[in-house]
């Protein structure tokens, strides 16, 4: 151990445990002492009104979540009601469509009426159709898309319905 | 022999302040803080090294005393539960400050600060000057480890650094101290 070592030693055991302070620290502290047991209770108090913001936050989020998020729910669950309704209704349209090109087929009809301009017309209101479905399965709450869609079935029925009229008249015609 | 009379004394006389002070007789209290208050002083002035911020920390620390007091069960001694509590809180608040400093000053300007506060203050012991020009984590690491005489494993428990961080502060401590005799 050099001098130095020493040095510090010594001067480490005549090291006042103690220091005054310059100024009088007391009256602060008493001043606190009482604002101290206030300040828990405004702690306590503005814990509560924590509490109770977050809880009213909370409440304001889940209502603004009921009224924002809780409709589009609400809504995709619809449009796949919709979307449902849609294929049932192609479906349905369908069975209609094979059951006039049954009837046509089993006869083994050749017409010799010239059907070309029904089946022009039968093509472009299945092509219609086919957009028509197309857009309304991505907006299914379109009212005036409904309505054209169930048109152009319409449509497409009653020119069905005209080749097989033809059909019937050129049979009795014909017997 | 006289001292641990006077010691004795003290803790017969403190022993009957403490039930008072608990049930918020602010005069026993203030007896408390009379016998007690120039050693943690002196303890945050040497953890923090400034003179104005250890009268804040010291205040602080007697605030916390004054509401954790009902607490206190007597199962250890009255100043080592004091001093335990006042160190932790002493050493939050340096913290707390040192990262709001750190914002405004940068940490030579802060050391430069406690140097200051050194070498203008005749009232200070040579040892005590010396302690507060050290760097603020071997200082602390010295004051607890040397002069309170905190283990190493204590002083890195309450320093939040390894032990072995701690043994390597002590002796860079001591290096510059011997370093400025």
């Amino acid at each position: 151990m050099n001098h130095q070592d020493k040095q510090l030693d010594a001067l480490l055991r005549d090291l006042p445990k103690g220091i005054k302070p310059q100024n009088d620290m007391w009256r602060g502290i008493e001043q606190r002492m009482d604002v101290g047991i206030k300040d828990n209770t405004d702690s306590k108090k503005y814990n509560w009104q924590m509490f109770a913001a977050a809880s009213l936050l909370l409440f304001s989020v889940a209502l603004s979540w009921q009224w924002l998020f809780a409709p589009d729910a609400q809504n995709l669950q619809a449009n796949s009601v919709m979307l449902q309704l849609i294929d049932q209704l192609q479906q349905q349209h369908q069975k209609q469509v094979q059951a006039y090109d049954i009837t046509v087929e089993k006869v083994e009809w050749r017409s010799q009426t010239d059907l070309k301009p029904i089946n022009n017309g039968l093509k472009e209101v299945r092509e219609a159709a086919a957009q028509v479905i197309k857009q309304l399965k991505s907006t299914p709450n379109d009212k005036q898309l409904w309505e054209l869609w169930l048109w152009v079935q319409q449509k497409e029925l009653e020119l069905l319905n005209q080749k097989q009229s033809i059909h019937q008249l050129e049979t009795i015609h014909t017997i | 022999m006289l001292a641990l009379v006077e010691d004795n004394n003290t803790q017969s006389i403190e022993s009957q302040w403490i039930p008072l002070a608990q049930q918020g007789d602010k005069a026993a209290f203030k007896q408390l803080y009379q016998q007690h208050h120039p050693r943690i002083y002196a303890l945050v002035l040497r953890l923090c090294g400034c003179r104005s911020f250890a009268e804040e920390i010291t205040q602080e620390c007697f605030v916390r005393v004054w509401q954790k007091l009902p607490s206190f069960r007597g199962e250890s001694q009255f100043s080592t539960w004091l001093h335990r509590l006042c160190i932790n809180q002493a050493l939050s608040m340096i913290k707390a400050q040192k990262s709001l400093w750190a914002r405004f000053l940068n940490q030579e300007s802060v050391s430069q600060e406690s140097m200051l506060e050194a070498s203008v203050n005749d009232d200070y012991s040579e040892l005590d000057c010396l302690i507060l020009k050290l760097p603020e984590r071997a200082r602390q690491v010295f004051v607890l480890h040397a002069v309170e005489g905190y283990r190493h494993e204590e002083v890195a428990n309450l320093l939040g650094m390894a032990t072995g961080t701690s043994k390597a502060q002590f002796h860079r401590a001591r290096k510059l101290l011997k370093e400025m005799l």
